[in-house]
């Protein structure tokens, strides 16, 4: 009786050990494997010389009465896709993710057609869900679409969740979506906005925020198979909203974050140096933002930056452009797409430059419609050669 | 919806009913069907084309392999106390260290480090040690438990400390460290 219980007694820790030898020789490999940031992938394009190009028009709302928050993404094969939540109001039921297609050629939007629904991604995920929020879409280097979007099962956009869906069609068809995991307390409080940025590895840095108890900015990087590989914290504290991340070099990169925190109201920025192991602590810039989203990009090109953000104090009727010399925290404003007095909301602002070197801008017009404007290099220079306004 | 989750919310759906419904009755057959039955009407009742489980689903995201494990150790015959407060202390503070500082309090975010593997090394150590002290058998299986489903990815999560622990396990261990210590302050006080 003795000897037996004396045998349970070392046979149940060898065998726990036993156990724990699979896992312990897997992750010993995945830590040898473990390689410092590989550095930003700086997209180039086939830039057209030509003079100064600016047209700008508004897409159909599809009948939504209330349009928010639009991303844009180069589509394979050329030609941008934008999408947004539209619905009766936001935070509604019946808001859903619209999609439409800018070609080139017709310089025109398809009819815009709704690509997910709640119920829809109640279904894929088997769980409930209240309502949608914003997308973030992004082309990778394979030419698969890759949707970012939030939703709600419980409260207020604190209770977020980020989900994914791809598509290798150029956005007719999608994946069923499926939930990111990020937050350990119920999976809630994380959001995206800007669109993630492309490492020389393959793998995708995406801007993600909490608004839950603290509103702080992250980066969350994704395996190219969706995975995700590791988090970092950007700001911490409760005014870092909706960063926005625009790579320069390989390994420099710059930050524009939402200001969510009490007067004076000025942008956040912080910057990289180092491919992204380690960011900059966030400071304010001389730039205004009164709680607006932020987009930033490049000149084709050229590691200088400009931005689009909201310029007006105290409201979003002022969508302006600010563009960098040598630093990107000593942005000016050079431009302003919305006149300030209009009384309207035009905000939440995104970017981006197809492979002929147009840069295509989406915003909310008055939460009535998306505009659209599309320019080129040469008439971000043009204005920047005026005298500063 | 992964095997992991179904079993997972199964587990945690018939555990709970299993030992209310020992409140009222000893009959095991009927704590069994009640337990069985409230499980299966989870996920074959439908509302809204979505069956009943996606609601809870969509509300509390998924159990950790360590409330799976501590629902399961509650259903053996007699499960030991000691191993249970053990185990609520470790779930305990593991959680507050965790909850405050991934939600936002401070500038480093201890659940990070759940996406590293040198993390997983860390928790097969404490695994290892635990194994060897008879008193922390329960604490051994919830971590060696957890590792290896981390490691073989059975769960939508891809980090470490989502197969450690849940708000749901957190609270329960809250509730029960604060009663235990709220008990031995009341008693040390009626000793005096």
């Amino acid at each position: 009786m003795r000897q037996s219980l004396s045998m349970n007694r070392r046979i149940y820790p060898i065998l726990g050990c036993l156990l724990l030898l699979l896992p312990v020789a897997i992750h010993s490999v995945d830590l040898l494997s473990v390689e410092p940031s590989a550095g930003f992938h700086i997209q180039e394009t086939d830039a057209e010389a030509s003079g100064a190009v600016f047209r700008q028009q508004l897409l159909d709302a599809a009948g939504q009465q209330s349009v928010h928050a639009a991303t844009l993404a180069n589509l394979p094969g050329g030609g941008i896709g934008a999408w947004w939540f539209g619905g009766s109001r936001e935070g509604g039921k019946d808001v859903e993710i619209w999609f439409a297609r800018y070609e080139r050629s017709s310089g025109r939007f398809s009819p815009a057609r709704s690509i997910m629904s709640r119920h829809q991604l109640a279904s894929d995920l088997g769980r409930y869900i209240r309502k949608l929020g914003n997308p973030a879409a992004f082309l990778d280097r394979d030419g698969r679409l890759w949707l970012f979007f939030v939703s709600v099962s419980i409260g207020g956009w604190a209770g977020s969740a980020v989900n994914v869906m791809t598509s290798d069609d150029g956005g007719i068809n999608w994946s069923p979506a499926r939930r990111l995991v990020t937050s350990p307390f119920f999976n809630i409080s994380t959001l995206v906005r800007t669109p993630p940025v492309l490492m020389r590895d393959g793998s995708l840095a995406l801007p993600a925020y909490h608004e839950f108890l603290g509103k702080f900015a992250e980066i969350i990087t994704l395996e190219a198979d969706g995975s995700i590989r590791s988090k970092q914290r950007l700001t911490w504290g409760r005014d870092a909203l909706q960063p926005a991340l625009v790579p320069t070099a390989r390994d420099q990169a710059h930050i524009f974050m939402r200001y969510a925190g009490p007067p004076p109201k000025r942008m956040l920025y912080a910057s990289t140096e180092d491919g992204g192991r380690s960011f900059s602590k966030a400071r304010k810039l001389d730039l205004p933002n009164w709680d607006n989203s932020v987009a930033a990009a490049t000149l084709t090109g050229d590691p200088h930056v400009w931005l689009v953000y909201n310029s007006s104090e105290g409201s979003r009727e002022t969508l302006s452009i600010a563009i960098s010399d040598e630093n990107p925290a000593l942005s000016r404003h050079i431009h302003d797409f919305t006149e300030s007095g209009s009384g309207g909301e035009f905000s939440y602002p995104a970017i981006v430059t197809d492979p002929q070197g147009f840069h295509h801008v989406a915003w909310t017009h008055e939460r009535k419609n998306i505009s659209h404007a599309v320019f080129n290099d040469a008439w971000l220079l043009q204005l920047l050669s005026e005298p500063a306004q | 919806m992964s095997l992991f989750s179904v079993a997972g919310w199964a587990v945690t759906l018939f555990v709970p009913i299993w030992l209310l419904a020992g409140i009222w009755t000893v009959s095991y057959p009927v704590r069994l069907s009640a337990a069985a039955l409230t499980v299966a009407a989870f996920f074959a009742i439908e509302l809204n084309d979505l069956a009943l489980i996606g609601y809870p689903r969509g509300l509390l995201s998924e159990p950790s392999i360590g409330l799976v494990a501590y629902f399961l150790f509650l259903l053996t015959p007699r499960p030991s106390r000691h191993q249970s407060n053990r185990f609520h202390y470790a779930a305990f503070l593991v959680g507050i260290l965790l909850y405050p500082m991934a939600l936002g309090l401070g500038a480093f975010d201890p659940y990070a480090l759940g996406y590293h593997p040198s993390s997983a090394l860390v928790v097969a150590a404490a695994a290892a040690a635990a194994w060897w002290c008879p008193g922390l058998r329960l604490i051994a299986v919830w971590l060696t438990s957890a590792l290896l489903a981390h490691t073989f990815q059975i769960g939508d999560s891809d980090n470490l400390f989502d197969y450690i622990l849940d708000p749901v396990l957190f609270s329960l261990a809250a509730i029960r460290v604060i009663r235990r210590s709220f008990t031995l302050v009341v008693s040390i006080h009626a000793k005096h």
